[in-house]
């Protein structure tokens, strides 16, 4: 068993530089190898079908619009580490609130942007606890809870922006969402924040560890006493904050809230957790392999784009790329015993 | 014709022999006792019967034609009905539609006879004392309830040979009553009947034959009016001077500290309550037939089940969940790896450390010395923890336990399924807590693990368990097998009150 990984790669080592190769295949970034190599070989295929696509700028354009993917994913990444079928459909509808409460309250009420983040931390809090208080004691299954939970979040947006949501974008939030910092995106800088700050909390906080241990076998953390009911509390609310803040960045980045926009982000962002390496199962996951499964997605989108195809036949292939990339993903693996 | 016969049937699970040669004969009308203690083969025997399971050799004959088959439905085919204590009710639907059901054949006609079914339902449910509860749903009846509607459901199947699974162990005495009576009809009508029990009360007074099987092998097959209890204890413990053992060996009184004590600890699925007390440095074996409500007895300790009131180092706690039983210094070791120990995604350090870090946020001792302590043999300490073997994942979930010095660990059946040198080295690391001053609390099925660990420790008791009962208590030193599996079978003069 121990000498697995060396077996497997054996096959794709052939000849010279085999002790550099050997040493990358098992190091502990071995895992995103192919969403790596998928990568470049999208941005090929992208620049071969259509010049330029590779270029800096485009590239820099590319990973922008992948941010805000990846903070669709983060929450979604610690709820489905949680196991015990862990999901979150709510994703999508939460985000889209945050945009839709962001945009008005920060532009038409004494409020502000603080405020209007304050208020969304709460209402991000709040629907978070409702999941886990019904996931966790009313043992609603988390598909059903979230899904239907996304229709009430959809619900109260409308009902709140009347259906006539109003207002631009606070500049700090288009600086974050299309502004440059010297060469570089902004939002790029604050993806890797996300990611190097979300790390940290999954390594080296006790809520993190725990995280795993509880997503790998629930029965077993409550016995080694752990307290599964406030990872899984934590969880929830982090979620749910993610989702509307999440929100408000999408705001930045667009310039104007709509209803429904952030809609495709919740197979989107499931799609992005399980490319990165996120058993569905639970209990194992990064937000780098998150981050980097938002990356392929949005490149994938990009160079179906690029071909001009019509936006029907685009969708269509999406999904069917979605499904495929889903079905390969989500096997699991066989354990021993 | 003889009804039934097997010959020389053995089954192994993986290298367990569970039968080893096991030949029975049934004839028409007659009422036989399979009697044997835990790991007997008793049950795999029936279960091959039944058609539950396939025998690796050995040959059945059924009304003098070889009798073959392959599953539960086949046997009933040829009217072999087995019925157990495992219910198989739907327990969402009502008493009547569990019966009817079985008998709706697969291939159903168009035209379904529901008016007959439901007569004949009825019928067996009057026969059996149970009209009252025909409209009930399954779920809202106590188990001994539970019980009858099974036994009606295996009458219902009109059985040739009924295969009956220790199902008097949970039924009370008026039931016990009807039931025997019923077993009396069916076999005055030419049915036979294997009746597998440890009761000696209902195999004297309700068979005709018995046979005793020991270790997988049939050991003694005799006319029940032919032989008395000891004899039938004799053959079951392999022990020849059983016949007087009335004086039990006294308990020692250790002079170790009462380390934890509980009183009126209650077990789920019994009325009664218990008393225990467990010192320091001291091992305790709990033994009993399986199913005794030892499993429960540990997992209530440990808060599984509710709040438990103990005295621990004389100090008063409630234990609420395993939460604070872990927080109050005790541990719990399942049997069960799979469900109830191992982190199976997770590294062999973060396995470890489930309990200091995961649990009680302190460093524990550090993770390379407790794995050296208990003797796993591991690659790197980040490999996945599924690639050990099942002996060294224990040995990584009891350091676990071990890596914050517990005063209490409580283990249930903790070495099943690990190989024997595995098993050897976890009785030494309970053997090394106890010298440390801590105590263990060991549930096992297997009597020779019990009195191998009790022989090893300076302290221990082995406490057998009946019925959720303590039915008797041995000093460690002096116990033998046979000592346990005497006390685990309840006699008929009610030896044990």
């Amino acid at each position: 068993m121990k000498g697995r990984p060396v077996e497997l790669n054996d096959a794709a080592v052939a000849g010279a530089g085999r002790n550099i190769r050997l040493r990358l295949a098992n190091s502990k970034f071995r895992i995103y190898i192919p969403v790596l190599s998928a990568s470049v070989a999208l941005l090929i295929l992208g620049q071969i079908l259509s010049p330029g696509f590779a270029s800096a700028s485009n590239i820099g354009n590319l990973l922008a619009t992948a941010v805000v993917l990846a903070i669709a994913s983060f929450g979604q990444t610690l709820v489905v580490i949680s196991g015990q079928e862990g999901i979150d459909l709510s994703i999508g509808a939460m985000m889209s609130m945050g945009a839709l409460i962001g945009v008005q309250v920060s532009d038409q009420s004494s409020l502000g942007l603080w405020g209007a983040v304050l208020l969304l931390i709460g209402t991000g809090a709040l629907v978070g606890l409702i999941h886990a208080v019904c996931i966790q004691f009313l043992r609603i299954p988390p598909l059903v809870m979230t899904l239907g939970m996304a229709t009430v979040v959809d619900g109260f947006a409308l009902a709140y922006t009347k259906g006539l949501p109003s207002g631009t974008a606070p500049k700090l939030l288009t600086a974050i969402g299309i502004g440059h910092v010297g060469p570089i995106r902004t939002l790029l800088l604050f993806g890797i924040a996300m990611v190097v700050i979300g790390e940290f909390v999954l390594r080296r906080t006790r809520y993190g560890r725990n995280l795993y241990l509880a997503g790998s076998n629930r029965m077993a953390a409550a016995l080694s006493g752990i307290h599964v009911n406030v990872v899984v509390f934590v969880t929830y609310v982090i979620a749910g904050i993610a989702g509307t803040l999440g929100g408000l960045v999408m705001l930045g980045f667009v310039g104007t809230a709509q209803l429904g926009m952030g809609d495709g982000y919740t197979l989107l962002s499931i799609a992005a957790v399980v490319i990165g390496g996120t058993a569905l199962a639970g209990g194992e996951g990064t937000f780098l392999g998150s981050a980097l499964g938002a990356v392929v997605l949005t490149i994938l989108t990009s160079v179906l784009l690029a071909v001009g195809m019509q936006e029907g036949v685009r969708e269509l292939i999406q999904g069917a790329i979605l499904l495929l990339v889903l079905a390969i993903y989500s096997r699991a693996p066989k354990l021993r015993q | 014709m003889r009804l039934f016969e097997c010959r020389h049937i053995a089954k192994r699970y993986g290298s367990v022999v569970a039968l080893q040669d096991a030949s029975i004969t049934v004839e028409r009308g007659e009422i036989r006792a399979i009697l044997g203690g835990n790991g007997s083969g008793k049950s795999t025997l029936s279960k091959i019967i039944g058609g539950a399971v396939a025998p690796d050799s050995g040959e059945m004959f059924l009304n003098g034609q070889p009798y073959r088959v392959h599953s539960p439905a086949q046997a009933k085919r040829h009217r072999v009905v087995f019925t157990s204590q495992e219910l198989s009710l739907l327990t969402n639907l009502t008493v009547e539609q569990n019966l009817v059901l079985p008998q709706i054949p697969a291939k159903a006609g168009v035209l379904l006879d529901r008016k007959a079914m439901r007569r004949s339902a009825q019928a067996v449910l009057d026969r059996l004392g149970l009209a009252d509860i025909a409209g009930m749903p399954a779920a809202s009846l106590p188990p001994n309830r539970q019980f009858m509607v099974e036994f009606a459901k295996a009458l219902l199947q009109q059985p040739e040979l009924l295969i009956i699974d220790e199902i008097t162990s949970a039924l009370y005495r008026e039931d016990v009553e009807v039931f025997k009576q019923v077993v009396r009809e069916l076999s005055a009508q030419g049915c036979g009947i294997l009746f597998i029990s440890h009761r000696m009360p209902e195999i004297f007074s309700l068979c005709d034959t018995v046979t005793v099987m020991r270790n997988g092998v049939v050991v003694g097959d005799h006319r029940v009016d032919s032989v008395d209890e000891d004899r039938l204890l004799e053959l079951l413990t392999g022990d020849r001077q059983t016949t007087d053992r009335q004086a039990a060996p006294r308990v020692q009184v250790h002079d170790g500290q009462v380390l934890l004590s509980v009183k009126g600890l209650k077990l789920p699925g019994y009325a009664h309550t218990l008393d225990f007390e467990v010192r320091k440095g001291e091992v305790i074996g709990i033994a009993g037939l399986q199913g005794q409500g030892q499993s429960q007895f540990v997992r209530a300790l440990f808060g599984m089940y509710g709040p438990v009131e103990a005295v621990i180092d004389n100090e008063k706690r409630v234990i609420r969940s395993p939460r604070e039983a872990v927080r109050a210094g005790l541990a719990f070791l399942s049997g069960d790896r799979e469900r109830e120990g191992v982190f199976a995604r997770r590294s062999i350090a973060e396995n470890l450390k489930a309990v200091s870090d995961g649990a009680l946020g302190n460093k524990g001792l550090p993770v390379v010395d407790v794995l050296r302590q208990v003797g796993a043999k591991y690659g790197k300490v980040t490999d996945p923890v599924v690639s050990l073997s099942g002996g060294n994942q224990q040995k990584v979930i009891i350091g676990r336990w071990t890596s914050v010095q517990p005063k209490l660990l409580l283990a249930d059946d903790p070495t099943k399924g690990i190989d024997v040198q595995a098993r050897h080295d976890v009785h030494l690391i309970f053997r090394d807590l106890t010298r440390e001053g801590s105590a263990v609390v060991l549930v096992s099925s297997d009597d020779e693990e019990l009195v191998n660990i009790a022989r090893t420790v300076e302290q221990s008791r082995i406490i057998v368990m009946y019925g959720g009962r303590f039915v008797k208590a041995f000093a460690g030193a002096d116990v033998t097998v046979q000592d346990i599996i005497e006390a685990s079978i309840p006699r008929r003069e009610g030896t044990h009150g």
